[in-house]
């Protein structure tokens, strides 16, 4: 069964709204602002920090309102009606939900508030009625929310499926990474040789999935089609990626075998951490390779240079830049690089907008654990 | 495709006037080694999981096909919250320094997952889900569903909380519970050729929010309640349980009384209804695979539900493990 896309929405650190994420990405300049909090640390770290959306309601945190400003927008965008969400699916990628709620100063909260309710909060708002998870997958929660909803529809358990990623600020989380010196000190910066790890980001974004016979009957146009998606697992490490990419490049080949043809870009997970950028441009090429193709003929893009690392949105912003991506034919500069990545095997803009050469693009999700989910995306005929 | 449970494994804190001495010996579970340093949550999943295996701690992971070819799906409500409750006041007192590399792996809500996956080899994926209370049951739907798609021919489905408080302070308990699920007739996978337990006919996933006076909107419970008696087709008659925390009581009374009848509309009776009914869902995400593991134990056909106080309905039909050609629904 075909699974489309028929609504998009995002909030980031460039405002509401898919367009101000696009102009963002094409301004290639965003650098982060210091983070709220001190985080434990002699100095405030960087965060590329999202706008406040307005308050949380009902219990919800940060996460949660940044959350339902993008599934408000992809639902308005796809012109979904209360009818149709009634049993439409929802999976939502976090990785901390509204952790915010734990980190209030201590004796103004209860000591273990419900952090990882975000998925009823945004059901109950919207009146989604199928099918509701929340996936954490760690930084991959984001694509396998995707994946997942896909999945629902694939199997016929849903019509329609809002999926969608969201996480905000966290003090523990960015002091933890600072403290264990994952943290870059000056911005992101995954394509330069330099980098010196990632810079946490807030934001939230949004698909409308949907079969393709429902758009039809609905008479939304098809943004995008998903040609393949591949899960796989390390089994290696709590943290580190397996070395090989052996099944980061098995997730990706069965991404690519439905796509049939080599992708014309490749929304990348890089953020910043050499070893893992490297295994993951590694298996990439790799896997293009086997299917018939090489890697310098892939445009590889790293959103995560003006947006920072998003955690369980990552995935899902990856696959709503896809979708613009299609949409413009063009794929983003990459931001924040002095000397070029000399181990990357895929072909990376740098000077400005590259026009897509072939309307498909690949998009890339891995986490803690050795979580892996590739996603390909295709323009609609 | 019928997918069946061929392994089972449990561990839970029950309730125990004035008991504080720790429910769990993780020696007895895991040998002497390499568990020190995991959470609580993940050493009673790593129990749970190897029970379910039939495999002790220490046998090595799945290599090669095997691995690749075997799955692991994860509920879990509060994975992260003691660490993190303890990180957030380290940080204001000592700072990040205070801060051990050991526990930093226990913040992440996939890392009880993640260390199952490593310790037994999957592969396939390593899935993680967190909906308060019916992550446990959502896990068995998703892994029923990559099983359908092709994506495992085995997958563990498991769940595992340490509630936030001991000893029931909290009203919750500390558990973990698995489930092996794999198609039949495929490659029997890491549990070896064990006798199923039963058959899984389907399972589904719904949201009711609760209106004011705690019970959903008729229309969408009725809708509902066929959907999850659609699981039970074909079977007889089922026995019907329905779990969920106290909160949730009047949601799921009205779930289980539209269910009743949608069942009796389809001409399916509910057997020994004594036995089941609603049960009350203490040990957090953990809550609905309990239930499961016990009614698979007990054999022969059965409806189980978990439903939270925030909406969310989760509902796995079994029936005997002799039924072939049960269809996913």
């Amino acid at each position: 069964m075909t699974v489309v896309v028929t609504g998009l929405g995002a909030v980031s650190c460039f405002g509401s709204g898919t367009g101000a994420l696009w102009e963002g990405l094409l301004g290639a300049s965003r650098r982060p602002d210091p983070a709220p909090d001190v985080c434990g640390l002699p100095a405030r770290p960087h965060l590329y920090a999202a706008p406040d959306t307005g308050g949380p309601e009902g219990g919800t945190g940060r996460t949660g309102a940044l959350l339902a400003t993008a599934v408000a927008e992809a639902v308005a965008e796809a012109g979904l009606t209360p009818q149709d969400l009634c049993d439409a699916g929802l999976t939502v990628g976090t990785s901390l939900g509204d952790i915010d709620l734990a980190e209030r100063p201590e004796g103004t909260a209860p000591p273990f508030p419900a952090t990882h309710r975000v998925t009823a909060s945004l059901a109950t708002r919207f009146g989604i009625g199928g099918p509701g998870q929340t996936l954490s997958t760690a930084c991959s929660a984001g694509a396998y929310a995707v994946a997942w909803g896909a999945e629902l529809i694939e199997t016929g358990q849903a019509d329609i499926v809002v999926a969608c990623g969201g996480d905000a600020f966290s003090r523990v989380a960015v002091g933890t990474l600072e403290r264990f010196g994952l943290l870059d000190g000056e911005c992101c910066r995954p394509f330069d040789a330099d980098r010196a790890g990632m810079v946490t980001g807030e934001g939230a974004a949004a698909l409308v999935l949907e079969s393709a016979a429902s758009a039809e009957r609905r008479a939304r146009p098809a943004q995008a089609v998903l040609a393949g998606h591949g899960w796989s697992c390390d089994a290696h490490h709590p943290m580190a990626p397996e070395p090989s990419g052996e099944q980061l490049r098995r997730a990706t080949a069965r991404a690519l075998a439905g796509l049939g043809t080599t992708p014309g870009a490749a929304v990348l997970h890089r953020a910043g951490v050499a070893l893992n950028d490297t295994v993951e441009a590694t298996a990439v090429s790799e896997a293009v390779t086997a299917a018939g193709g090489t890697g310098g003929e892939v445009l590889g893009y790293a959103p995560k240079a003006v947006m920072g690392h998003t955690a369980g949105a990552a995935g899902v912003f990856g696959c709503v830049i896809a979708t613009l991506v299609l949409r413009h034919r063009l794929v983003p500069p990459n931001a924040h690089v002095t000397t070029p990545d000399p181990d990357c095997p895929l072909s990376v803009p740098l000077d400005g907008p590259a026009p897509l050469p072939r309307p498909s693009v690949l998009v890339s999700g891995t986490g803690f654990g050795g979580n892996n989910a590739v996603l390909t995306w295709r323009a609609a005929a | 495709m019928s997918v069946q449970i061929i392994g089972a494994g449990a561990v839970a804190e029950e309730p125990r006037p004035g008991g504080c001495d720790p429910w769990f010996d993780p020696a007895a579970h895991l040998g002497r080694r390499g568990w020190k340093y995991l959470t609580p949550a993940t050493r009673y999943l790593l129990a749970a999981g190897n029970e379910a295996l039939g495999r002790r701690h220490d046998d090595p992971p799945l290599t090669g096909t095997a691995a690749e070819r075997f799955g692991v799906v994860t509920g879990t409500q509060y994975a992260i919250a003691r660490v993190h409750h303890r990180m957030n006041s380290v940080l204001s007192t000592e700072g990040v320094h205070g801060i051990s590399p050991a526990e930093v792996p226990g913040f992440s809500m996939n890392t009880p997952g993640s260390q199952l996956a490593i310790s037994t080899g999957a592969r396939a994926f390593s899935v993680t889900l967190t909906n308060p209370v019916t992550a446990g049951l959502e896990a068995v739907q998703f892994a029923v569903t990559a099983l359908r798609t092709g994506r495992a021919d085995t997958v563990v489905a498991a769940a595992t909380d340490q509630a936030p408080e001991d000893h029931g302070g909290s009203g919750e308990y500390d558990a973990a519970a698995a489930v092996v699920l794999s198609v039949r007739g495929r490659t029997p996978g890491p549990a070896g050729a064990a006798r199923p337990l039963a058959t899984v006919t389907g399972g589904l996933s719904r949201f009711l929010p609760p209106g004011p006076a705690g019970d959903a909107d008729p229309a969408a419970l009725a809708a509902s309640a066929a959907r999850v008696a659609a699981l039970a087709r074909g079977t007889g008659g089922v026995r019907l349980a329905v779990g969920a925390p106290p909160a949730a009581a009047p949601l799921a009374t009205a779930v289980h009384d539209a269910v009743t009848k949608a069942l009796a509309d389809d001409g399916t009776p509910v057997r020994d209804p004594a036995a089941g009914g609603i049960r009350p869902a203490r040990h957090c995400a953990a809550s609905g695979l309990l239930d499961l593991v016990t009614l698979a134990r007990a054999g022969g056909p059965a409806l189980l539900l978990s439903i939270s106080e925030l909406g969310h309905l989760t509902a796995i039909g079994l029936h005997s493990a002799d039924t072939v050609g049960s269809e996913f629904i």
